[in-house]
């Protein structure tokens, strides 16, 4: 519900201006050109450890900013990657050296259908390489309550980062309802439930999209704060499509089968998805001032981020 | 409470018996002349009139905010005028050989030449005469000859257009004043605090021209009768409504419509006013929406202004006046079964008693209540939820006016005010778990006490020295966010306090020109953080605290000020710097949520000012205006913002230019117009973009190292009385057209970011928004009066 307060903040703000002012004037929309400015790239990192049946090893992808003027072609996404680097987690017991790999050595199965959904990408269809770096072996010990120290070389760069793996607080049961107002037959809204236990926790999740990818919605993290210790039911939404429609926005399709993805994670975690998630809604609102992400990564930018893990395979059905 | 309150009383009552004494037992062979100078149509009274002697001018005094003045002089015969800008002067000769009670009616309806006569220039040098300096006063009938946007007459948009002063936005009725915050502009309606000045999201302000008497702006030089704001005091004073007749005022526009009525209870003695005005723009779509997806949807505000005086007694005048405003937004999606209702405004009320001790010692006695609450609650089918938010004042404040001689005023009082600041608590539920926020509202009190003294030392010098006390308690219930510890209610948890020392002071150059400067330290203990490029309505109110400390500025400012061509034009040159600590701000990773305080989200600062502004006004003739250009400089500084750089604060404006004039093509046809040129504001640019998570999200530059286009645009207005067919008729209309943005300027609203796929290459871009492009209105302006004069 701390979600719904931002949602309706952003919400209203946007609906008074519309109202407000579509009425009496209309507004007008042209290009601004921002003064050139010459900006320097900076690493950027991506990289999770996960602990949970049917979880995947750790990965780390390094890509770089792109400056605001740039075009970026196919060929200039790839050359984002870095290619050079040096990766290495510590999970408290053993440091476990990253391997690279590159598109064209990747293994098919599910690692790279999740690369597949992490990067946007299709490996098949792209003629260049993009690498990243795995605990190939699976040689981290990943399970909760555990801290995982990430070190990373570029040249004469270093990148470090910390992260935990929390204790996961699972959602105990799941039912598919009508959808509020109007009924369609064809479409369903989830509810979830939860015993949250006491004391601040912070929770992320994921749905598969209408394109069949895990994918999150408009705001896929939320801390605590309004059913601390509390046994809590709450809707949960869809991950965003392509066209977001806002009549249907949110609903499931009877019928389809959904993954479902529900994690705890930790403090840090939880502040780099709520400042990327509100920069990202935030923008095209006249009243919203920028938003700087709050990354976990020392000499770079991004996150390195730990997941409990909790899967479902969900029948969307009103009837059960 | 109950203690602090009696100490308060104690304090002030001693102080004030000393004066008391003092006053009475002073043995003198001088006499006063004293009494109240008002309207003769009306019989409201006026503020800032002058009365002085005939042959010697410079031995004079002003009427106060209530209209009375006391002049004290020698034993003698005298011609003294009365005077006050567009009404006609009074001479009466007096024989002083004994305190003389003397209230005076003035005429309206002379038009002024260029060339004056000497007994006119007491008043019209004020300029150069006072001590005062970064003040301007401006009158409601001459606001509403200048341009509106869609007729909207609005005298918080007016004062943006003066030197050092400027908009918080485009169309926005909210204003930073010599690079302070929005929060630190004091604005108070008779007296009570206005805590959101906006309608609209800050398209309008709450004050409806109609309901206004006065509205003086004090930027620089805050004597110490005003407190609590560290930037500027805009003192807007509602009218008392006709003491002869009734009468009837309003007006229909695009968007609004207004009604005035007000009359007299008991004729000369007391008097009733009530103004309303309310939108209707949204109403009127409602057929259209009905049976849509947006049924019941609508959005509206309206202001309530009301005002009752009595003349007791020759020595007793008590007045009340109260205002209500409310936005309300109404928001419904049917079909979805989701729906909202976002209302917000203000209350104020006000109780004074003026009571005159002696013919030189003038006491008024507030009682002030205001609040400002804003409410937003909705659901969708079992979800529902309401956030709550607001501040609310309860004040009493005690003011003492001395007039011993022409050569001082001496001011002196105390104000004690008590807070309830409601931080954003929320409840909700999902029809099984309920959901209440933790946050209690905190509470504080506010004390200050004060002295000062207009002292003209002699011919060319004079010196305004004040000096202002004031202290604030953070109150219990309260639990210690630091150490745990519990407090009772009233109990005090928090200590802050210090002297205000205000100085200012005039020095002659020639009977046209002088010099001037002044000092002022402010403490501000209730604070505004937003965290919007603009002033929105959902902004909150804190008080200082454990955790928040009150802001501090000291000013320094000096300026020449010289007239010309006999006192119709006149000049000024400002410069100031000020030194801003303890300011607050968001953090730029800061994400609104209702699960931490907004005082645990801050992050604290210093700040600094500095400028010049040149002003060139000319009061008399076919063409009045104003030229105003400000060049200026604002920066804050804060340890967690970009490890305390020194960034241009929003409220930077390098250049500043106003120009507005009104000309009167022709007795029954005037033209108003007001050009402004800003240097455009500065914001924070994008600065790359990442991949994550296959989303593009944009990584910014430093805070505002960007500019908006400079900002320009000119009004215009048409003011059209027709003919009338007796000379005094009961009823007069006026017609006026005005025009906003008349060469359709695309001044840029705010910017954002989209991100463009063009043949598999990816790109991000900018786009402007204009939200005002021309704007022609019409509004249709009527008065009627039950016994029309002259």
């Amino acid at each position: 519900m701390t979600k719904h307060y931002q949602i309706f903040k952003v919400y209203f703000v946007s609906v008074t201006l519309v109202l407000g002012l579509s009425l009496l004037m209309t507004s007008c929309q042209e290009e601004f050109f921002l003064e050139e400015s010459v900006t320097a790239n900076q690493f950027v990192v991506e990289g999770y450890v996960e602990a949970g049946e049917g979880t995947l090893p750790s990965y780390v992808l390094i890509t770089q900013s792109v400056p605001f003027f740039d075009e970026l072609n196919p060929d200039e996404f790839a050359s984002l990657f870095i290619d050079n680097a040096s990766v290495a987690v510590n999970d408290g017991d053993k440091t476990v050296q990253f391997t690279k790999i590159c598109s064209d050595a990747v293994p098919d199965g599910p690692i790279k259908d999740e690369l597949a959904m992490t990067l946007g990408i299709d490996f098949d269809s792209i003629d260049v390489d993009i690498c990243i770096y795995i605990d190939l072996a699976d040689e981290l010990t990943r399970e909760e309550g555990r801290s995982y120290d990430l070190t990373i070389n570029i040249g004469n760069d270093q990148l470090t980062a910390t992260t935990t793996i929390p204790e996961l607080v699972r959602l105990d049961s799941f039912s598919f309802e009508e959808v509020p107002g109007e009924v369609i037959d064809s479409l369903a809204q989830l509810f979830a439930n939860i015993a949250d236990p006491e004391g601040q926790t912070f929770y992320r999740y994921f749905t598969d999209d209408d394109n069949g990818i895990l994918n999150t919605a408009f705001s896929s993290v939320t801390d605590d704060s309004t059913f601390d210790g509390q046994d809590f039911r709450f809707p949960i939404s869809q991950a965003d499509a392509t066209d977001v429609d806002f009549d249907t926005y949110g609903f499931f399709n009877v019928g389809d089968t959904v993954t479902f993805k529900w994690t705890t994670i930790d403090a840090a975690h939880f502040k780099f998805w709520d400042t990327f998630e509100f920069s990202l809604n935030g923008q095209g609102s006249p009243f919203t001032s920028y938003t700087r992400i709050a990354g976990n990564v020392e000499g770079g930018f991004g996150i390195w981020g730990g997941y409990a893990v909790q899967f479902e395979e969900l029948i969307v059905d009103k009837t059960e | 409470m109950s203690q602090t309150i009696t100490q308060f009383l104690r304090i002030t009552c001693v102080v004030f018996i000393g004066l008391f004494v003092y006053t009475n037992g002073t043995t003198q062979s001088t006499f006063t002349v004293s009494g109240y100078i008002s309207d003769g149509i009306s019989g409201e009274t006026l503020i800032g009139a002058n009365v002085y002697q005939a042959s010697d001018p410079s031995q004079g005094a002003i009427t106060n905010v209530y209209g009375y003045y006391s002049l004290t002089l020698p034993e003698g015969n005298y011609e003294l005028v009365y005077s006050y800008l567009g009404y006609s002067d009074q001479r009466i000769s007096v024989n002083l050989s004994k305190d003389i009670k003397y209230d005076i009616e003035l005429s309206q309806g002379v038009v002024m030449t260029e060339v004056t006569i000497s007994a006119e220039e007491q008043e019209k040098d004020s300029n150069v005469e006072s001590t005062q300096m970064g003040v301007v006063a401006l009158e409601v009938q001459n606001i509403k000859k200048l341009p509106a946007l869609l007729g909207e007459v609005d005298i918080l948009k007016t004062l943006q257009l003066l030197p050092g002063v400027s908009s918080a936005g485009e169309g926005s009725s909210g204003f930073y004043v010599r690079g302070g915050g929005p929060d630190q502009n004091l604005v108070l309606l008779d007296e009570a605090i206005v805590y959101n000045t906006g309608h609209l999201l800050g398209f309008f302000s709450v004050f409806n021209a109609d309901a206004i008497k006065n509205t003086t702006l004090i930027k620089g030089g805050m004597p110490a009768n005003y407190g609590g704001r560290l930037s500027s005091v805009v003192d807007v004073q509602m009218r008392e409504g006709n003491k002869k007749n009734y009468e009837a005022e309003g007006g229909i526009g695009l968007i609004s419509s207004r009604l005035t009525f007000e009359g007299p209870i008991q004729k000369n003695k007391s008097s009733f006013l009530i103004s309303g005005r309310r939108t209707y723009a949204l109403d009127l779509a409602q057929p259209a929406l009905k049976g849509g997806d947006f049924e019941g949807t609508n959005y509206y505000f309206y202001d309530l202004n009301a005002k009752l005086n009595f003349t007791l007694s020759d020595k007793d005048r008590l007045y009340f006046s109260g205002y209500f405003g409310r936005d309300v937004l109404l928001f419904a999606q049917p079909v979805r079964d989701f729906q909202f209702e976002l209302p917000y405004g203000n209350r104020t009320a006000t109780l004074r008693w003026n009571h005159l001790f002696s013919d030189k010692l003038f006491f008024n006695l507030s009682a002030i209540y205001n609040d400002y609450n804003l409410e937003f609650s909705g659901g969708q089918a079992d979800f529902t939820f309401n956030l709550l938010s607001g501040v609310r004042d309860y004040n009493l404040k005690l003011d003492f006016d001395y007039y011993p001689n022409p050569k001082h005023v001496i001011k002196y009082g105390a104000n004690y005010t008590y807070h309830k600041l409601t931080p954003n608590t929320a409840s909700a539920s999902n029809g099984e778990t309920d959901f209440e926020s933790a946050f209690e509202p905190k509470y504080g009190q506010e004390v200050a006490f004060y002295i000062q003294d207009d002292w003209k030392v002699n011919e060319a010098f004079s010196v305004n020295a004040g000096l202002r006390y004031s202290f604030f308690n953070q109150l219990g219930p309260y639990t210690s966010k630091l150490n745990g510890q519990e407090f009772d209610d009233l109990e005090i948890v928090e200590t802050y306090g210090g002297l205000e020392p205000r100085l200012s002071a005039k020095y002659s150059l020639s009977k046209a020109s002088s010099l001037k400067g002044a000092v002022t330290l402010n403490n501000q203990y209730i604070h505004l953080a937003s965290n919007s490029s603009s002033t929105l309505p959902t902004d909150l109110w804190v008080p200082s605290t454990e955790i928040v400390a009150p802001q501090r500025a000291v000013q320094y400012a000096l300026g020449y000020f010289q007239n010309f061509k006999d006192n119709s034009y006149e000049a000024s040159l400002e410069v100031y710097y000020k030194d801003l600590r303890d300011q607050i701000d968001y953090s730029d990773d800061q994400v609104p949520t209702i699960s931490e305080e907004d005082e645990d989200q801050f992050v604290f600062g210093i700040g600094r000012a500095y400028g010049a502004e040149f002003f060139l006004r000319k009061n008399y003739g076919n063409l009045t205006g104003w030229v105003g250009y400000t060049l200026s400089r604002t920066e804050r500084s804060f340890t967690d913002i970009e490890d305390g750089r020194w960034y241009p604060a929003v409220y930077d404006r390098r250049h500043d230019i106003s120009v507005v004039a009104n000309y009167e093509i022709a007795p029954r046809l005037e033209l108003g117009g007001a050009f402004v040129f800003g240097s455009g504001r500065h914001f924070t640019p994008a600065e790359s973009f990442v991949f994550i998570e296959n989303k593009l999200n944009i990584l910014y530059a430093g805070r505002n190292t960007s500019n908006l286009p400079d900002y320009h645009r000119l009004d215009l207005s048409l003011t059209y009385t027709p003919k009338q067919k007796k000379e005094y008729q009961k009823f007069k209309s006026t017609w006026n057209l005005s025009i906003y943005n008349v060469y359709n300027r695309k001044n840029p609203f705010f910017i954002f970011y989209d991100s463009d796929v063009d043949n598999g290459a990816t790109s991000l871009q900018a786009f402007q928004v204009t939200i005002f492009p021309i704007i022609p209105s019409i509004s249709w302006n009527f008065k009627w009066n039950q016994n029309p004069q002259k």
